[in-house]
């Protein structure tokens, strides 16, 4: 879920962003946020679907997932887990735990 | 007779800056010190203006750290107050702040509670529909219903 960008270069840029060479201003429209995305994509190598969240984050603000957050839904459509807001709880290894237990 | 002031000192018990060494006759005990007029009263006067000096700074010392603890109550309601606000606020707020501050502030615990959500374990996710990257297709999380569980992991590359 591809969402508002946590640290643009115009708002809050991060020294680490720059080492790495992530620099992207606030995109102003969607097509901008998903060229961004793309490059998420491809530099990063992640295999798993990518959504785009609307450009009025409704999505976003709706699960509280700025600036990066864990959700497992069940098969029943409902929350198995919902992680700590990133960075600090971002953790994929405690997502995986969860997901083997509703996955039995 | 015990506790006769050297003839050579400087500073006799009627000198003594400290009212309570004054004293007409030696064999007194300090009132500040408790110590028996037999040490050297210029021992005493000095012990005396140590522990006055101990106590000023004391008094010091506590008073600036209660000006530090009210100023840290103070930014940590500050920085309380910006979490809540929009990204882009937060953004410009933070950018603005010393990297200090996520060391002597209590961001990771405010930070949690400023983000922590509606949302609670059990309760339904909110359905919502979405393009793909290459907006080739869109996606319902509804449609996932009895079929699989669904991970979300909200994100950017910044």
């Amino acid at each position: 879920m591809y969402i508002q960008e946590a640290h643009p270069s115009d708002v809050w840029q991060m020294q680490s962003n720059i080492k790495d060479k992530v620099v992207f201003a606030s995109p102003r429209n969607l097509d901008e946020r998903a060229n961004i995305a793309g490059s998420c994509v491809r530099n990063l190598g992640i295999k798993f679907p990518a959504l785009i969240d609307d450009f009025q984050n409704t999505t976003e603000v709706a699960y509280t997932g700025w600036p990066d957050r864990l959700y497992l839904i069940d098969v029943k459509g409902n929350l198995a887990y919902k992680s700590k807001p990133g960075p600090f709880g971002f953790k994929p290894d405690v997502l995986g735990k969860m997901l083997e237990q509703v996955a039995r | 007779m015990l506790g006769a002031p050297d003839p050579g000192s400087k500073i006799t018990a009627r000198s003594c800056p400290i009212p309570r060494c004054r004293s007409e006759s030696n064999d007194k005990i300090c009132q500040v010190t408790g110590y028996q007029p037999s040490i050297r009263i210029r021992t005493c006067c000095i012990i005396c203006r140590m522990r006055q000096k101990w106590q000023q700074s004391l008094a010091v010392l506590k008073r600036v750290v209660l000006v530090l603890f009210v100023l840290w109550l103070a930014m940590s309601a500050v920085l309380a107050y910006a979490m809540r606000q929009s990204p882009e606020k937060f953004g410009h707020f933070m950018s603005h702040m010393p990297v200090i501050s996520f060391l002597v502030l209590p961001f990771e615990t405010l930070w949690t509670d400023a983000r922590a959500g509606r949302l609670e374990v059990g309760s339904p996710a909110p359905d919502f529909q979405l393009h793909t990257l290459d907006k080739s297709d869109s996606v319902q999380l509804s449609s996932f219903r009895e079929k699989k569980p669904v991970v979300l992991v909200f994100g950017s590359y910044t």
